[in-house]
């Protein structure tokens, strides 16, 4: 309330009891020195009592207070209501769930499947380890960000290569289902990524144009054993070839993971080749 | 209003403004003295804290030695801290000297209180000026802070009041000579029944002053660091609120009773600031509306709660230290309470912004080597850029100069950004709401005054 204002005006609104004026308290006709609110002073010439009118003022200001308090509280609600439903509290995109199966959208070239062959990878791979897509990418781009990244999660270097090789399988899959790598290239992958070291896999990740151009070179040793078999294939269409598994004497022995020699190792990997190819 | 209570009335607005003035500064400081977002928030605390701890001593020493005396030096006192911020090199000079601002405002702005008492000789007009010039000054004081941080340097806002705090002391000079020659201690201050604190008022002031600091301080912080607002935008932006709450005080003077109008402006500040916490995008015109209720209700419920806390109380100035003491152990009590809240906030949504970030860069066009590549730096970047909302465009350096290359790069850039303002929004809701808590905890104060005189 104004200093200025009429002093017979209850101080705690007029639904609340009051003491006894006093005679200073009494509005008079003349305007009080500073107050710059003449209209609040009762005229001399009024007819009505002057308690009456004040009673009056000081009802229709505490019915305003209710009024003011009941339109607090909508606007208040309205308010919040409205942003709510606006779509409030505004946050940043969720990152989707890996487990999600991914569409893979009709592939027009070589470089867009093997941009949807690196997402699914890292999907299936994360997925295997409960994080992100995204946070897993992140941890690959390098040695010390992949250490960190096992560190904050408590996985092994084991833990990684075999989520990395089942986002790579998800990823033939995917490829595979989409009609984008025939069943013997999708086969030859597999097999490949079976073997594939982890700097190997990385590798596949971040370039996947080969498996779809039909260079499985990308692959590794053991791509490279495909490609000597695909080429047998090829000559054994052409009628330059009776043999199409004579190329893959060394392709077989470079497709071995470091320290794996033997004879036991090699036939079991030719056999497998063999089985693959069929009769 | 003559020329000694215009000075005081510009003390009182000066000392209470520093309360917010710094506001629009904290970003910049925040980058100088390469803190912590905790550690700048003290630059706010100290102030807020010497003040609440002072108010009601600096009032029984006013009493004792002198209002016009004990203002004179309060407001001496707060022209050398101020000379102390202005020239701080570090974040521990800087608020030292606002510790010793504060020590000075508290003694100037309760000093201020009893002199007006004196010269108006009338409580209650004396309280309005009083309450009113404190409100002028934290209104102008976001925008003031801003204009000079942008236009000079966040120390300027230090300096120029070194020569304001003595102009204002100018005409103390009258009473000081009084008070020197004859100055008669009064009785001391009786806590008889009627005249003790009036506690659900108090209470109910700190509980509002809690949400009132953290909503300036955070609105800032959202505009400048999360929006990347200049100084100036966001103190255009902010002003809203010092008008709103001009607005709200001639709604104030409609209503006689105290308890509906500290309830209604409680209620308008909770809405408002909760309406900050529901914001659907980050945009400033959504940050208007809920100024508005919030700086309408500010004012409603600071001036009920002020005149409840005061009224036929005496002195004036010891019931005047207790309501600053309340408002500004508030401040400090939501400022303790939501940085932290804050701060975890920003490091969680942090993470979320980099991974709907990272999420462009995958879904992106780009080759996948590319894609691992600029995921690495821009982990780099939001690693080295510590506590703060990420700037990520210096990991898109340098761009492609295949125009298509470069387009794809600027709509990754563009997208991140987006989502970094969405994340940076994100991580200011849950303190807003907590402010807005704040203010409908003061309801239950203001309701329990209903034995009482409010």
């Amino acid at each position: 309330m104004s200093p200025d204002e009429p002093t017979d005006v209850m101080p705690g609104g007029g639904d609340e009891p009051t003491r006894e004026n006093r005679p200073g308290d009494e509005p008079t006709g003349r305007i009080p020195e500073g107050n710059e609110h003449p209209t609040d002073v009762i005229p001399e010439a009024s007819d009505q009592p002057t308690e009456v009118k004040g009673a009056a003022a000081a009802n229709g200001r505490g019915g305003r207070g209710i009024w003011v308090l009941v339109a607090s509280i909508v606007v208040s609600l309205a308010l919040g209501g409205i942003y709510l439903a606006a779509g409030g509290p505004v946050g940043p995109d969720k990152a989707a769930d890996p487990c999600d199966a991914r569409p893979w959208t009709n592939p027009q070239n070589l470089e867009e499947a093997a941009q949807q062959f690196a997402l699914s990878a890292a999907d299936g791979a994360a997925c295997e380890l409960g994080v992100s897509r995204e946070e897993l990418t992140r941890s690959i781009a390098d040695d010390d960000s992949r250490q960190q990244f096992m560190d904050d999660h408590g996985f092994t270097e084991s833990d990684l290569e075999d989520a990395l090789r089942a986002g790579l399988n998800r990823a033939v899959d995917d490829a595979e289902n989409a009609g984008a790598l025939s069943p013997l290239l999708a086969s030859g992958a597999r097999l490949a990524i079976r073997v594939m070291p982890m700097s190997a896999m990385i590798g596949l990740l971040e370039n996947a144009d080969g498996i779809f151009n039909g260079d499985l070179g990308s692959l590794g040793g053991v791509g490279d054993a495909l490609n000597a078999i695909t080429g047998g294939i090829d000559g054994l269409k052409s009628g330059t070839t009776d043999d199409p598994l004579s190329g893959l004497g060394d392709a077989i022995e470079k497709a071995l993971p470091k320290g794996t020699t033997g004879d036991d190792t090699t036939n079991k990997l030719k056999q497998s080749l063999q089985d693959l190819l069929g009769p | 209003m003559n020329l000694r209570t215009a000075a005081l009335a510009g003390a009182v607005g000066l000392v209470l403004a520093d309360s917010s003035i710094v506001v629009l500064a904290l970003p910049e400081i925040f980058r100088q003295f390469e803190t912590t977002i905790s550690g700048v928030s003290w630059v706010l605390i100290i102030f807020n804290l010497v003040l609440a701890l002072l108010a009601v001593p600096a009032a029984h020493l006013a009493r004792r030695h002198g209002p016009g005396r004990s203002a004179a030096v309060g407001l001496a006192v707060f022209a050398g801290g101020s000379l102390v911020c202005g020239l701080a090199t570090g974040l521990g000079p800087l608020l030292a000297g606002r510790a010793v601002q504060a020590a000075g405002g508290a003694v100037a702005v309760v000093g201020a209180l009893e002199l007006m008492v004196s010269t108006f000789g009338d409580d209650r007009r004396a309280i309005a000026t009083w309450v009113g010039a404190g409100a002028i000054g934290a209104a102008i004081g976001p925008g003031l802070g801003g204009l000079l941080t942008e236009l000079v340097s966040w120390q300027s806002i230090f300096l120029i009041q070194v020569p304001i705090a003595i102009v204002a002391g100018v005409p103390l000079r009258e009473s000081v000579i009084q008070e020197t020659r004859e100055w008669k201690i009064p009785e001391a201050v009786q806590p008889v029944d009627g005249n003790r604190p009036h506690l659900p008022a108090n209470l109910a002031l700190a509980l509002v002053s809690a949400s009132i600091a953290a909503t300036l301080f955070l609105i800032v912080l959202m505009l400048i660091e999360g929006w990347l607002l200049t100084p100036i935008e966001a103190a255009l932006v902010v002003t809203v609120l010092p008008v709103a709450a001009l607005a709200g005080s001639r709604i104030g003077n409609r209503i006689d009773s105290i308890r509906i109008r500290a309830a209604s402006g409680a209620i308008l500040l909770a809405g408002g600031l909760a309406a900050l916490g529901l914001l659907p995008k980050a945009s400033v015109a959504l940050v208007i509306p809920p100024q508005i209720l919030a700086g309408i209700g500010l004012s409603l419920v600071l001036s009920a709660l002020t005149e409840a806390a005061l009224r036929g109380r005496s002195s004036a100035a010891v019931h005047g230290g207790w309501t600053i003491s309340a408002r500004h152990a508030g401040v400090v009590l939501g400022l303790l309470i939501l940085t932290p809240i804050f701060t975890h906030q920003l490091d969680v949504q942090k993470d979320a912004a980099l991974d709907a970030g990272t999420a462009i860069v995958l879904d992106s066009p780009i080759d996948p080597s590319a894609k691992i590549d600029l995921g690495e730096k821009l982990a780099t970047e939001v690693s080295e850029q510590g506590d703060r909302v990420p700037d990520l465009s210096p990991a898109f350096e340098p761009m492609p100069t295949d125009p298509v290359e470069r387009n794809q790069y600027e709509a990754i850039l563009s997208g991140i950004d987006a989502q970094l303002k969405k994340a940076a929004t994100k991580a200011f809701s849950l303190s807003f709401l907590i402010s807005a808590l704040f203010g409908l905890l003061a309801l239950i104060p203001i309701g329990m005054t209903r034995r009482l005189d409010l």
